[in-house]
């Protein structure tokens, strides 16, 4: 409190300059799960929880280039903003209400007004529609935060493609934000749109059973479900990561992209302190039992008629048969997703062994009753560590998978490389306990010996060229080093103390180019086309292949990502990803006469992963692109598809095309009802 | 002279739809039974096709049907007593079977009936406003759904209401017979040896509630509002009726004083958020924010509803097994029943005399194992023939299956008919003895023949009959 004598400078609302730092974070309630906890006695107090999400503006804002009119992505323009505008509109996401089935705006909220900033936000409320406002941003924040720390960088949003130049060929357009329509449908459903950028949350009455919890009729906004905030807005990143994971080439894509969602919505639970106590204390520290911590969706799935959430991943047995033979994409990532949630309560309970003996002074059997509150305390933190832990290996491990045509068992691989690549002392076996939680799934991957960590990972590049004679491998080393040199000069030039993301976007963007034309040049040599399992060379190239304006086999540099890490003995990993793509135009259905001709894209590529210290390829993670067997299988899931709803029968040809858009491949997945979905 | 008792089942060759035509011999004079009688919309000269074949219909019949069934209200089982009138209404008509959901009276299927109409009609609603830019594929997909229900023909023509309106109320010299599953087995109109079970549209209360809006109490109906209905009212357009501006309004998700209206929001002066986000009002100038827009988007769940339509009614399909009593043999018609029509068949019991004075229970795994001819639901499609609860239960050596498909018309609408593993494992189940409406002539014959010992492949031979309106196959009774 400044005495009375001292005079401050005066407060400014319009300029904001005040005397003081600036705030870290912006405080906004919001519901840890959704309105329907806020109903029982029980949870109604651990329901609400205050979300602290950064500060915004978090950088100076500059116009953003419009593609469509010539401007070039790279353009900057002057700062257009210095607060947080009301939406809220960000630096990432911009919440825009409309309503289309009412044919209304709702008056977007301005989190800057006083009244609201002293208060942490709006009070929680179902029927005013800008604290729905205000919850979608600070979920989708929050999710968006947690993921840049993992990953070590900034999150960028997949760029929108538009056709630029004479003849027109795809480009990439920068999207700052990610749009959010908290009331987009009036349907149980929410999604995340690729083409349009954005997330639509739907709303309707609730058809609950009469025995629940919920008022039936009542209306449920998908929009106040943190879960399925959570989980839109990892769509969204993911995609922004690796756009092509949306393409429907294996019964693992989709699943994929829907497990990753999920789990991390669901680890996101592990980060509220108030809830994670509350339900260890119920739970007596066995999180393997009923608790809210394991489920999705509460609400939603109640509001549907099931008896309790939406998804569960507590009490799921592992049935190896059922990756065999399931094929829907949500139960598909089901899998996935338990496997991951079992890993980490191996984690956990290693974690809190020595607690529990200390509890129960060495007998194994603790006292009945209520935990001592330092217990729960402890037992918490422990939680909240391992799945933070669990976490960032399944965020980490993004880096480490193939451009395309992801599958379940890429992805255990991938965990393991990222995690013993940072982590070389996994004294706490946290490798062993994803390895084991995999194979009790039937999760194996193809072409490995064994489940072992070593087998697991993705073999070294010197291992490989060790293999090779020494001219062979004379040659790849030139070849390698000479990609890697023109890496590291791009990424100088790209390390901006602090780059916009605008700059960020067009400085990767530029890079992409540069290396394009660096592998264009340097490299038209054998072993570096068998290492990559890429083709670049005319003569070896089949027919289908696409081919550049040159004639020669066309490849896309997918991304370039600069992927610093630092691990948990304080050791940096300095790496970067080099992601490439081919494509090839092939006929869908073999047994057809000519003249039908059906075609799809089939592509292929590799993910490079260089060490910048010593300008050395680790790793290439390659699905090569004239692998007969991999076609034959996409063919032949293409043709036999999704086989276990109504709308694999009417809906087969859509959603397939074999240019770059897709209708709304999100949509349609998340409307399967249960009598729709078939056996 | 009367022939060696026997039943032909006679699959007519009019195109994607269902004709089944069911020739009882054996008594003073033959028996027929026609089973649906349809085209799917959007088959060349789909008239002059049906035409066709009731003629032969009725030159088959000698202008007299004992039976004429209707399993559900799908144009392609149905669009021939329209499309064919004028033939129909000189071929006489004994007795006309139809589902439980058809009654008239039946307080249930009149419930069944308001709430698919309303779900057809937001359905439609939707369509109008949902423009050709969004999602065209779907939309195409969507609207090929609804030609089921007769979209698709030209305005002001017959409607599937009208089929079943003929056969119910035009017809009214014959006798109306509304099966329910479960009823106690009885027999086909002049012909003994054979009976008559129903296993299906499912009538269970919990199925039949879960169709339809929640209520309080038994006697008060209250209009609930569903997800469904929540979506219907947003359609309609402006200035409608009072009911539908009702509705609009129980629909909207918050207080009015929260809403702000599209135009309004677009044209405010001193605030330019929304035109800034969402694009200039009708009309002004501004930034191409087209691509961002969901002003159709949230129509698209009509795709949804429809698919979930379709399946409803074709879960209200009448399902008929054939029993020939001297041999057991079972002859399956489900229609194109989907999976919860049948798993609903398990609940369901028979009881039958079993020659000596007493009875015994018949269940419908029973049926199953006894099936030698099953007539495949919903033209080969996936989701119409239950393989755990269903095919595989389906156990006798002799199976015989007739898929009423044409794959270059589902090709065109771009379904997945016939589902190739499902056709996979009729053709392994019935052992080669798979009669495809589109196939050559002989085609089954000559498959059975390289898969069958010879005196099998025979038998199978002798007992088809090919021709190029029909092919037919006959079970000795």
């Amino acid at each position: 409190m400044m005495a009375p004598s001292q005079s401050a400078p005066p407060w400014d609302a319009r300029t904001r300059k005040s005397p003081g730092p600036r705030p870290a974070f912006r405080r906004l309630r919001g519901y840890a799960f959704d309105p329907s906890l806020s109903m029982q006695v029980e949870t109604a107090l651990v329901n609400e929880v205050v979300f602290k999400v950064a500060w915004e503006p978090i950088a100076t804002r500059r116009a953003v280039p419009d593609p469509t009119k010539g401007e070039a992505p790279d353009a900057m323009g002057p700062p257009v903003a210095t607060r947080l505008e009301r939406g809220p509109v960000g630096e990432y996401v911009e919440v825009v209400d409309f309503d289309p089935a009412s044919g209304c705006f709702y008056e977007p909220v301005d989190l800057d007004n006083p009244d609201i900033l002293a208060q942490d936000g709006l009070a929680p409320s179902e029927g005013n529609p800008q604290f729905h406002q205000q919850m979608t941003y600070a979920v989708a924040m929050t999710t968006i935060r947690n993921f840049e720390r993992a990953l070590g960088r900034p999150a960028l949003w997949a760029p929108r493609r538009w056709r630029k130049g004479q003849p027109p060929a795809m480009d990439d357009g920068f999207v700052p934000r990610l749009r959010i329509y908290p009331h987009a449908l009036r349907d149980a459903n929410a999604y995340y749109s690729p083409s349009k950028k954005a997330l639509l949350f739907g709303y309707f009455p609730a058809a609950p059973r009469e025995d629940g919890d919920l008022l039936p009729g009542g209306t449920v906004f998908t929009c106040l479900s943190h879960d399925i905030v959570a989980h839109e807005t990892t769509h969204a990143l993911l995609d922004g990561l690796h756009r092509r994971f949306i393409e429907p080439t294996h019964a693992d894509a989709l699943a994929f992209h829907e497990a990753f969602a999920d789990i991390v919505a669901l680890f996101q639970h592990f980060s509220f302190p108030d809830v994670l106590r509350h339900q260890i204390a119920k739970t007596r520290g066995d999180l393997s039992s009923e608790n809210l911590l394991g489920q999705l969706a509460q609400q939603f799935g109640q509001a549907i008629g099931n008896y309790g959430a939406l998804r569960t991943y507590i009490g799921r047995k592992p049935d190896p048969g059922q990756y065999q033979t399931e094929a829907e994409p949500h139960a598909r990532g089901a899998i996935l997703v338990a496997a991951i949630f079992e890993a980490f309560l191996s984690i956990y309970r290693t974690r809190v062994a020595d607690l529990f003996r200390i509890a129960s002074r060495g007998t194994g059997v603790m006292e009945a009753g209520a935990l001592h509150p330092d217990l729960v305390n402890r037992l918490a933190a422990e939680a909240s560590k391992s799945a933070q832990h669990v976490l960032n290996m399944c965020i980490r491990a993004l880096d480490y998978c193939p451009p395309v045509d992801i599958t379940f068992g890429d992805y255990l691989r991938a965990i393991i490389t990222a995690d013993s690549d940072l982590v070389p002392d996994d004294d706490m076996r946290y490798r062993i306990a994803i390895i084991e939680a995999f194979r009790r799934r039937g999760i194996y991957p193809r072409d490995v010996r064994t489940l072992s960590v070593d087998s697991l990972r993705w073999p070294l590049i010197r291992e490989q060229v060790g293999e090779a004679t020494s001219t062979q491998g004379a040659i790849l080393e030139e070849d390698i080093a000479g990609i890697a040199n023109t890496l590291r000069d791009i990424l100088r030039k790209t390390a901006d103390y602090s780059p916009t993301r605008a700059q960020l976007f067009a400085n990767l963007h530029s890079a992409r180019q540069e290396m394009h034309e660096a592998i264009q040049k340097e490299v038209t040599r054998g072993p570096f086309e068998k290492v990559t399992g890429l083709v670049l060379n005319s003569s070896s190239a089949p027919g289908d292949i696409t081919r550049g304006r040159d004639g020669r086999p066309a490849f896309e540099v997918h991304s370039v990502q600069p992927a610093q890490r630092i691990g948990p003995d304080g050791d940096s990993l300095n790496q970067a990803v080099v992601s490439i793509t081919q494509k090839r135009l092939v006929r869908l259905d073999l047994e057809a006469p000519n003249g039908e001709d059906a075609t799809f894209a089939f592509r292929g590529g590799c993910t490079l992963i260089f060490d910048l210290d010593t300008l050395n390829l680790r790793y290439c993670i390659r699905k090569p692109i004239a692998s007969a067997e991999r076609l034959d299988a996409q063919r032949r899931y293409r043709l036999e598809g999704d086989t276990t709803s109504l709308r694999a029968t009417y809906f087969a040809g859509v959603g397939l095309d074999e240019e770059e858009e897709y209708e709304e491949p999100f949509a349609l997945l998340h409307r399967d009802t249960e009598e729709t979905r078939g056996r | 002279m009367a022939a060696d008792p026997s039943v032909t089942v006679r699959m007519y060759k009019e195109g994607l739809g269902d004709c089944f035509l069911l020739t009882f011999h054996g008594g003073p004079k033959p028996v027929h039974m026609l089973i649906d009688c349809g085209v799917i919309v959007g088959t060349k000269d789909a008239s002059a096709a049906m035409t066709n074949v009731v003629t032969d219909l009725k030159a088959a019949t000698g202008g007299h049907l004992d039976v004429v069934v209707a399993t559900h209200e799908h144009w392609d089982h149905i669009s021939g007593f329209m499309q064919a009138k004028a033939v129909f209404d000189t071929i006489a008509i004994d007795q006309v079977w139809l589902a439980w959901t058809e009654e008239p009276g039946n307080t249930r299927a009149q419930e069944l009936k308001d709430e698919f109409g309303l779900q057809l009609k937001a359905v439609r609603q939707a369509m109008t406003k949902w423009g050709p830019g969004l999602q065209p594929r779907l939309r195409a997909a969507v609207e090929e759904v609804l030609t089921f229900a007769g979209d698709g023909l030209a305005a002001g023509g017959p409607t599937t209401a009208d089929a079943l309106t003929y056969l119910k109320k035009t017809r009214h010299e014959a006798t109306q017979r509304y099966l329910t599953p479960g009823q106690t087995p009885f027999a086909v109109p002049g012909v003994e040896g054979i009976r008559v079970f129903v296993l299906g549209p499912p009538s269970a209360d919990e199925y039949v509630r879960r169709l339809l809006p929640r209520k309080h109490s038994e006697d008060a109906y209250e209009m609930r509002l569903t997800a469904t209905r929540a979506f219907a009212a947003a359609l309609p357009p402006a200035g409608g009726p009072a009911e539908d501006e009702e509705a609009r309004r129980l629909a909207f998700p918050f207080d009015e004083y929260y809403m702000i209206p599209k135009d309004q929001a677009l044209t405010r002066g001193d605030d330019d958020f929304f035109r800034r986000y969402y694009g200039p009002a009708p009309g002004a100038s501004g930034p191409d924010l087209g691509w961002r827009r969901i002003d159709e988007d949230w129509l698209t769940v009509a795709g949804q509803l429809a698919l979930d339509l379709d399946n409803k009614t074709n879960n209200t399909c009448l399902v008929l097994a054939f029993e020939i009593i001297a041999t057991g043999e079972v002859l399956l018609f489900p229609g194109d029943a989907q999976i919860g029509n049948w798993e609903s068949w398990k609940t369901v019991t028979f009881t039958v005399p079993d020659g000596s004075g007493h009875t015994r229970t018949v269940t419908s795994k029973d049926l199953l194992a006894r099936t030698v001819f099953y007539k495949v639901g919903h033209h080969g499609s996936h989701n119409a023939t239950h393989r755990a609860e269903g095919l595989e239960l389906m156990t006798s050596p002799d199976l015989v299956s007739m898929i009423p498909v044409n794959h270059e018309m589902a090709k065109v609408k771009r379904w997945n008919m016939p589902f190739p593993p499902l056709l996979k494992r009729l053709t392994e189940k019935c052992r080669s003895r798979v009669i495809r409406q589109d196939d050559p002539a002989g085609a089954a014959a000559a498959a059975a023949a390289a898969a069958l010992p010879t005196s099998e492949a025979k038998r199978f031979k002798d007992a088809v009959n090919d021709q190029s309106l029909f092919v037919e196959c006959r079970f000795p009774m």
